[in-house]
């Protein structure tokens, strides 16, 4: 059988914190800042105050906007042919975080994050199997702020077959990210039905909204994006200190925020989303790396699965600095917890320091840890074939397994082969240069960038996304800010 | 027709498909190809081919031990016709798990790797007496002799038979290679072996460079 499926919530747990989240709606509700946004939930029977900009969403309201949100959708890369399904019984890995810093060489070179490294990370995502999805991963440091987003969507159309994904940055950023992503789709109705680029909407915990978030979310919405509405609410600082009391909360912001989105657009693909965790209560800094993390990714799957939507939460994030020991122990961890507890896209993939450094190594590490996980959770078949009676009884007593063509057909499938593990026996690795699995892991790395060739880029479509690029490099952070809607 | 013919038989033995592999060869043993043709066109290629694929990590060792297999099921085949024609393999090695010890996988694959890189090889299998040793390699004359030791307690076997190769004047004509888990280089050195594998790969290295 498969390996059984984690829970930390019982139902009635379950149903006890969605109904406590229910009476948060309708009762204290949530700040909702974009005026737009909250005249269109009054007009769908939420009760605004516009003075404190506060929204109550009643709970019949809750359940019919709750009850459009598809339960399935399929996401592509920018060939659409290349197509995967995201519903509560898949589970896709993604990167995530926003990168501003590198280490490379072994954990020994610290720098800063620049666009080549936003070409490197996409096409080792693209080539390793075990990774489906990357979220605007790296904020590059040698281009104009107000570019990012633009130049993330040209290097993932020239660099990338699989799905890309960033946050939703205000009017001006998000409408950039639609007319891209469209034009390298070919047509705003080619990207209605299938999603190539999943964008998260930052929930503004306690009970609150960003505005700029929530202008992105109504033209993703508007635009059928997949939105993935991510509060990270931190145990002791932006929640209450106790988890479930930290769930009640974020369930109440998440719902809230489904419910924005398809009452702009009906059946709109979401996500529950999580970035849930501790404040570490010695500096009051979020503490992604914490074994809390992954239990409120397990409640946060549950919850997801009770709505009938998909769940997106944190997993291999880490506070370590370092290619170490620590990190090690927090992303396994994380990444098991959420893939047993039915997470269906994990993110943070290749990420140190709690997402804000990045490392092309630990990219490489992650694709092993993830198919070590995935082997954890597909259990012990037990079958006429995977019983191997035949192949028992012809290798005998005193039989060797290794010349039975059964080992052969087998193996591949039935053990894990890990590819950066060192398994070497002492000799030849000492005589090779006592390597690690950051060692394996860079020689790898090198060996993908130097023979990977993602796609071959349309010359028509490179010049129309250069030139769309040209235009928004020649705005200034005051155009964005003049763009915004009234709060 | 033939060239295609080979470079499917090829294709086949790297491929591991036993099935397509043996329905091959016969039809073009049938069709008057010689044997050194098919030997050094499709045989050694796929091996050499299969050696590169278990280097790069591609391959591992039970595809290695299957397309060995289909090598030496297809070798059977056009032996016969080989004995008249100019062939001639790496090396004859003669390998044996020493007395008192029963553990032969390492050297079975040592074995199948070795045939998998032209070396002709003579096995004597698990607990090998010193004396056994010396009699099948007065008889079948190996270029060189492996042994193989799995428990500290059977070690001394192997310098027990150097020292009986010694005593009948017979140690030069043979180079000694020595494997196992407990083995080392020191203790190699010790006993007076040629050379010394770390694990099967390294063997077959090791082979290569003793008798180049």
């Amino acid at each position: 059988m498969k390996s059984s499926a984690l829970k930390v919530l019982s139902e009635s747990e379950i149903r006890e914190i969605h109904r406590h989240g229910l009476d948060l709606l309708e009762h204290t509700g949530i700040r909702v800042n974009v005026k737009k946004m909250r005249h269109l939930l009054a007009d769908h029977g939420c009760r605004v105050d516009e003075s404190s900009r506060i929204v109550r969403f009643p709970g019949d309201v809750v359940e019919k906007y709750m009850g459009l949100a598809p339960r399935e959708f399929p996401l592509c890369g920018p060939d659409p042919e290349k197509q995967w399904q995201m519903s509560p019984d898949q589970r896709l890995w993604s990167g995530l975080g926003t990168a501003i810093r590198f280490i490379d060489a072994g954990n020994a070179n610290r720098r800063d994050a620049v666009q080549e490294d936003v070409r490197k990370h996409l096409v080792l995502f693209d080539h390793l199997p075990n990774i489906t999805c990357n979220q605007m991963d790296i904020m590059a440091l040698d281009i104009p702020m107000h570019t990012t987003h633009v130049e993330l969507i040209r290097a993932w159309a020239h660099n990338c077959t699989k799905p890309t994904g960033m946050g939703a940055y205000g009017v001006m950023a998000t409408t950039d990210m639609v007319e891209m992503v469209s034009m390298v789709m070919g047509g705003k109705d080619r990207i209605r039905d299938r999603h190539p680029f999943n964008v998260i909407v930052s929930i503004q915990s306690p009970l609150s909204t960003a505005g700029i978030q929530i202008e992105g979310l109504m033209i993703l919405a508007e635009n059928r994006f997949p939105c993935i509405m991510a509060p990270e609410a931190m145990a002791g600082t932006t929640a209450p200190v106790t988890l479930a009391g930290l769930l009640v909360q974020h369930n109440a912001e998440i719902v809230s925020h489904i419910v924005m989105a398809q009452v702009v657009n009906p059946g709109t693909p979401v996500y529950y989303g999580s970035v849930s965790t501790i404040a570490d209560m010695r500096w009051g800094t979020a503490a992604l790396g914490a074994v809390e993390t992954g239990l409120l990714s397990v409640a946060s799957a549950q919850l997801a699965h009770f709505y009938h939507v998909p769940c997106r939460a944190v997993a291999g994030a880490t506070d370590s600095k370092l290619m170490d020991i620590q990190a090690g122990i927090e992303r396994e961890q994380s990444m098991t917890l959420a893939a047993l507890g039915g997470v269906n896209y994990i993110t943070c993939v290749g990420t140190l320091e709690s997402t804000n450094l990045g490392a092309h190594e630990m990219t490489v590490i992650d694709n092993e840890i993830i198919g070590r996980v995935e082997r954890a959770l597909r259990g012990i078949a037990v079958n006429d074939v995977s019983l191997a009676l035949e192949t028992i009884k012809h290798a005998g007593p005193d039989g060797n397994y290794l010349m039975e063509p059964h080992t052969q057909k087998h193996f591949r499938t039935e053990h894990f082969m890990p590819r950066v593990s060192d398994r070497e026996q002492i000799e030849k690795w000492e005589s090779a240069g006592r390597k690690t699995m950051v060692d394996h892991a860079a020689a790898a790395m090198e060996k993908i960038l130097a023979e990977h060739q993602p796609r071959v880029m349309d010359p028509k479509l490179a010049a129309e996304l250069d030139r769309y690029v040209e235009t928004v490099s020649r705005r200034t952070v005051a155009d964005f800010e003049a763009a915004e809607w009234e709060p | 027709m033939s060239e295609n013919h080979l470079a499917k038989l090829t294709e086949a033995i790297v491929q591991i498909n036993m099935e397509e592999a043996l329905e091959i060869a016969p039809r073009i043993i049938a069709g008057g190809m010689p044997a050194l043709e098919i030997l050094n066109g499709a045989l050694v290629p796929a091996l050499d081919r299969v050696g590169v694929l278990f280097r790069d990590g591609e391959y591992f060792l039970p595809d290695v031990l299957m397309c060995v297999s289909i090598y030496n099921q297809i070798f059977a085949q056009i032996e016969p016709d080989l004995k008249q024609g100019d062939y001639k393999s790496r090396g004859r090695v003669m390998l044996g798990t020493v007395k008192g010890d029963t553990h032969d996988i390492g050297k079975n694959i040592l074995s199948a790797l070795l045939q998998g890189n032209g070396f002709e090889v003579i096995n004597l299998g698990m607990n090998v007496p010193p004396e056994v040793f010396l009699q099948k390699a007065t008889e079948t004359e190996p270029d060189v002799i492996g042994m193989s030791a799995l428990l500290t307690t059977t070690m001394p076997e192997m310098k027990k038979t150097i020292d009986l190769f010694i005593k009948s004047g017979l140690r030069d004509r043979y180079k000694f290679v020595i494997g196992g888990a407990p083995v080392t280089q020191a203790f190699a050195d010790q006993i007076g072996a040629d050379g010394y594998g770390a694990e099967a790969q390294s063997g077959v290295d090791l082979l290569k460079q003793l008798l180049s």
